[in-house]
């Protein structure tokens, strides 16, 4: 019901872009450093990012799927694949 | 570079990047699709390696793990035309769509993209090959970045005559 009163042309809220934006963020993150010595991204940055990103997906809009969230999936789930890869399987620098 | 370009280069690199997927994702609908995406995906890391340069990049862009993610979008394109081939009769047939009715329905159940269009394999086939141009563009401005090392080295003959 809630989501009526945000989306009211709630349609079926498919898998496909979910997943698969899902797994490109993944593959983006584990090429990602765990630390790097030209910039540390504090706990308060990467929610700040992360509200950014919500108020991005947003204004685009449920792009490109027809029906759903007012939200852009893919783009959420894309950024989420990014920070599980890179906590997962991203590179530790060695600092001397 | 600057210290705010050093600031903000990661954080919209992270965007840029998922403004890449959602392009990948929307491409048999919309405007975009594999190429397109991988571009955008990839002027995020190549932003990362303009501002930070090679070493301490926030992005891990070695070779074993980009030849590994670049071989697994050509092997995976391959492997998706070759089952269209074993099953459907013809190299990249479509098992998802099954225009043709050619294969059974349990097939061209588990090939469909499951979004509002039934679009079968195109969706992935253009998440592969934007894998592949994500990783191969960033790998030739690592190259040029990596030249750019040794500029000084270069002598040019007709300069000298």
């Amino acid at each position: 019901m809630i989501f009526e009163t945000i989306a009211p042309t709630l349609g079926p809220f498919y898998v496909g872009p979910l997943v698969l934006g899902l797994i490109i963020g993944f593959v983006a993150g584990i090429l990602m450093n765990k630390n790097s010595t030209n910039i540390v991204l504090t706990k308060t940055a990467w929610i700040v990012i992360l509200i950014f990103v919500v108020i991005m997906a947003y204004l685009i809009g449920n792009f490109p799927y027809y029906g759903g969230l007012p939200l852009a999936p893919g783009f959420i789930a894309s950024i989420i694949g990014a920070l599980i890869g890179r906590t997962i399987l991203g590179t530790k620098i060695k600092t001397a | 570079m600057s210290d705010i370009l050093k600031i903000i280069a990661f954080p919209l690199s992270l965007i840029m990047m998922a403004y890449g997927a959602i392009t990948i994702l929307g491409g048999h609908i919309t405007p975009g699709g594999g190429f397109q995406g991988g571009a955008m995906m990839a002027s995020g890391a190549i932003l990362c390696v303009i501002t930070y340069g090679l070493k301490n990049n926030p992005y891990n862009l070695s070779h074993n793990r980009m030849s590994i993610i670049e071989s697994l979008g050509a092997l995976a394109y391959v492997g998706l035309g070759l089952c269209g081939l074993f099953i459907g009769g013809s190299f990249l047939y479509n098992l998802g769509a099954n225009i043709y009715g050619l294969v059974p329905a349990g097939i061209a159940t588990i090939f469909n993209y499951p979004d509002a269009l039934h679009a079968g394999i195109i969706p992935y086939l253009n998440f592969v090959v934007g894998l592949k141009v994500f990783i191969g563009l960033t790998s030739i401005v690592l190259v040029f970045k990596g030249i750019t090392n040794f500029k000084e080295d270069y002598v040019d003959t007709e300069e000298l005559d």
